[in-house]
């Protein structure tokens, strides 16, 4: 009976064991989370940019790390969502140019925002799942048309007719939390949504098996082609996601939207515990990762240091953080 | 070990950071010479402030902003011009007396926003703000008269409905700028000369630019000139030389004259019509006032450049944001002077550009 205990008691302490190791990107959150409130002036007032910007940007790093479980890369996911955030605003003024409705112009709106997402998705699945190219190569591709679809459409910033209407998603704040508004809930469900279906479903299940190893899924009878396709058309539908919540935030469409998005989005991924070679990492993940470099930069800018600064200490975190990921997960080089 | 080793990087981590916090009351973008030309300027009072105007039009020698803090948000520091209104406001209000908290959005258009709020968040006393897109800025206007918080606009204007919220804006009148300089290149050439201008821009999307294009495209409107479609070089001068060799190699003998929106960018054009041996065929007219482009002026390699000075920018601001913070009101439009820079006064401004 004893002995028994003493190997519940074994069982117990490896599980944690293997689960803090698994999931050592909480720790290092709750030690930023502690520095910035501690150490940092005028943290605490600022914290719902944390919220406001996970939000706003996680969408797209999901996505991304759908396509990097697969064990592919988006570099346009960035742009994907700019992109889809200025066709919202066109939808929007050319329906409401005829109909004069601010609540079907923005259903509207949205509608052809996801659409547009898909079909950058499907564009980028085409070429690397069934022409073959690589990935890496396709969507800097890719990258650079849909940036040049946003110059085009975008001169400037230009409003929906009615931007109040399309601020509500990102700017209602519910009891009144500059913290709580309608997409931080929509994100939250999506993160829900996701992880769920990754863990619950059999397609979920392929995008891990794919990304480990395509072979293997391939003599297992998966369609890794299709896989990887989906896995592209939702990135698509997420980072539209993003392009939406960002047209909101704002209220408007500006020629920078998604920009910023290409190294942001892959450091959120890799920093949460997503493999750049695949088959590894879960929606909780990403959004350990998100929150970590929201974290570092609101830390930066409640600090208003100088841009050399900034880089330089971002860059510098960044490192620190992965070392002791590296060194607390007993991970190899590669798989960082 | 390996525990003992991230937990030592951890340390190191939270030390760094909270060393950082310690200064962050400090001004970010202030060098130790600065900081001892303040000094300086604290001791030796009126013959100290002087020396620190040097080049700058704008006395600011009775500007106090004791005990006030500024807030600066800036679409791009690493900008040559843009980067200098920053880092002369920065010197010049604390040289009055101001604390200075800067963001630099990277030439992110939508982060100026965020940041402008951040700084509405942190409860400066006045918010000061370049290259922040028109329409973007009527957001930050509207929040920024809600928060009793007084925005000067540096450079660019407000859109139209979000004047009302805002406090100033301060710079050249950029339309009326490149206005003038068609007039001058009509002094020059005649309107019925029939020439082909070539025009070398930056950035299509932003605003200043689309206000010179506009300035000059009005003042050519009084000509039968034949006026290409600009071409954008973006923020490259290597891009701007490849435009304008496009268009020697395509029409050399027909094109007559080079606008430039930028001296940055304007140089890169001349290089290309040095080398085409085509100096004497085109006239280049240009403006910033850079001093490589200040020297092709005297060289008889440009007809003209203007000089915009971005300390002048920065010294009005320090002088509209007194005014507004000590006595309750100022002017809307601060409008800061600009130099024409031809071969005839050129002798006096060798050198004297800001950069």
């Amino acid at each position: 009976m004893e002995k028994k205990v003493k190997e519940t008691a074994a069982g117990d302490k490896k599980r944690f064991g293997r689960f803090f190791k698994d999931n050592n990107s909480v720790l290092i959150l709750v030690v930023m989370l502690f520095v910035a409130f501690v150490f940092v002036d005028g943290y605490r007032n600022s914290f719902y940019n944390v919220i406001k910007y996970t939000a706003m940007y996680g969408p797209v790093c999901l996505g991304l790390a759908l396509v990097m479980i697969t064990g592919n890369i988006d570099l346009s996911a960035g742009f994907q969502a700019g992109l889809s955030g200025v066709t919202l605003v066109i939808a929007f003024n050319a329906v409401y140019a005829v109909t004069g409705s601010s609540a079907l112009s923005l259903v509207v709106g949205i509608i052809v925002a996801f659409l547009t997402g898909a079909l950058c998705g499907v564009i980028n699945g085409f070429f690397v799942a069934k022409v073959g190219i690589p990935a890496l190569i396709a969507t800097i591709a890719s990258n650079y048309a849909f940036q040049g679809f946003v110059y085009y459409f975008a001169k400037s910033s230009f409003a929906p007719e009615d931007a109040n209407i399309v601020k509500l998603f990102a700017q209602t704040k519910i009891f009144g939390l500059r913290w709580f508004t309608p997409a931080v809930i929509v994100f939250v469900l999506v993160v829900a949504l996701v992880f769920f279906w990754m863990y619950k479903t059999r397609f979920g299940n392929r995008l891990h098996v794919v990304g480990d190893n395509p072979e293997a899924a391939a003599y297992a009878g998966i369609n890794v082609q299709s896989t990887v396709w989906v896995a592209y058309v939702l990135c698509g539908i997420l980072s539209a996601l993003t392009g939406i919540i960002m047209v909101s935030q704002a209220g408007y469409a500006i020629y920078t939207q998604g920009s910023s998005l290409a190294t942001l989005t892959i450091s959120c991924c890799v920093i949460g515990g997503i493999k750049m070679t695949g088959g590894k990492g879960t929606a909780v993940h990403v959004l350990i990762g998100v929150l970590i470099m929201r974290v570092i930069s609101q830390m930066m800018t409640s600090m208003f240091l100088a841009q050399y600064w900034v880089n330089l200490i971002t860059g510098a975190l960044l490192i620190v953080v992965l070392i002791i990921d590296r060194f607390t997960s007993g991970k190899s080089v590669d798989e960082l | 070990m390996k525990k003992l080793l991230a937990l030592l990087l951890a340390l190191v981590m939270v030390l760094s950071l909270a060393a950082c916090s310690g200064s962050s009351d400090t001004a970010a973008d202030t060098s130790d010479d600065t900081a001892e030309d303040a000094t300086t300027s604290e001791q030796s009072g009126a013959v100290a402030a002087e020396g620190a105007q040097s080049g700058c039009n704008i006395d600011y020698s009775d500007v106090d902003l004791s005990g006030y803090t500024i807030g600066y948000v800036t679409i791009n520091s690493s900008a040559p011009w843009g980067g200098r209104v920053g880092t002369e406001l920065a010197r010049i209000a604390e040289e009055c007396g101001a604390t200075v908290k800067s963001l630099d959005a990277q030439t992110v258009a939508d982060d100026v926003t965020n940041y402008c709020m951040q700084m509405i968040d942190a409860g400066v006393d006045a918010l000061a703000v370049f290259g922040g897109d028109p329409t973007a800025m009527v957001d930050v206007a509207k929040a920024c008269s809600e928060a009793g918080i007084p925005l000067f606009l540096c450079a660019l204007d407000v859109a139209e409905e979000g004047r009302e919220y805002a406090t100033a804006c301060i710079g050249p009148d950029q339309e009326e700028m490149c206005y003038q300089i068609g007039q001058y290149v009509i002094e020059q050439n005649g309107a019925d000369a029939g020439l082909d201008v070539v025009q070398i821009s930056g950035v299509p999307f932003l605003m200043d630019y689309q206000m010179r294009e506009a300035g000059f495209a009005r003042a050519m409107e009084e000509t039968n000139y034949n006026l290409y479609e600009p071409d954008y070089a973006m923020s490259s001068r290597t891009d701007a030389k490849t435009f304008m060799e496009q268009h020697i190699t395509a029409d050399g003998d027909e094109i007559d004259i080079v606008m430039g929106y930028d001296d940055d960018l304007t140089m890169g054009a001349v290089a290309a019509i040095e080398e085409a041996g085509l100096g004497d065929q085109i006239k280049v007219y240009s403006l910033t006032g850079q001093n490589d482009a200040i020297q092709a002026v005297a060289d008889g390699q440009m007809e003209l450049t203007v000089m915009n000075r971005a300390d002048d920018i920065a010294a009005e601001t320090c002088v509209a944001m007194a005014e507004y913070l000590n006595d309750g009101s100022t002017e809307y439009y601060h409008y800061t002077p600009l130099t024409y820079i031809t071969a005839d006064n050129v002798a006096d401004y060798i050198g004297q550009g800001e950069f």
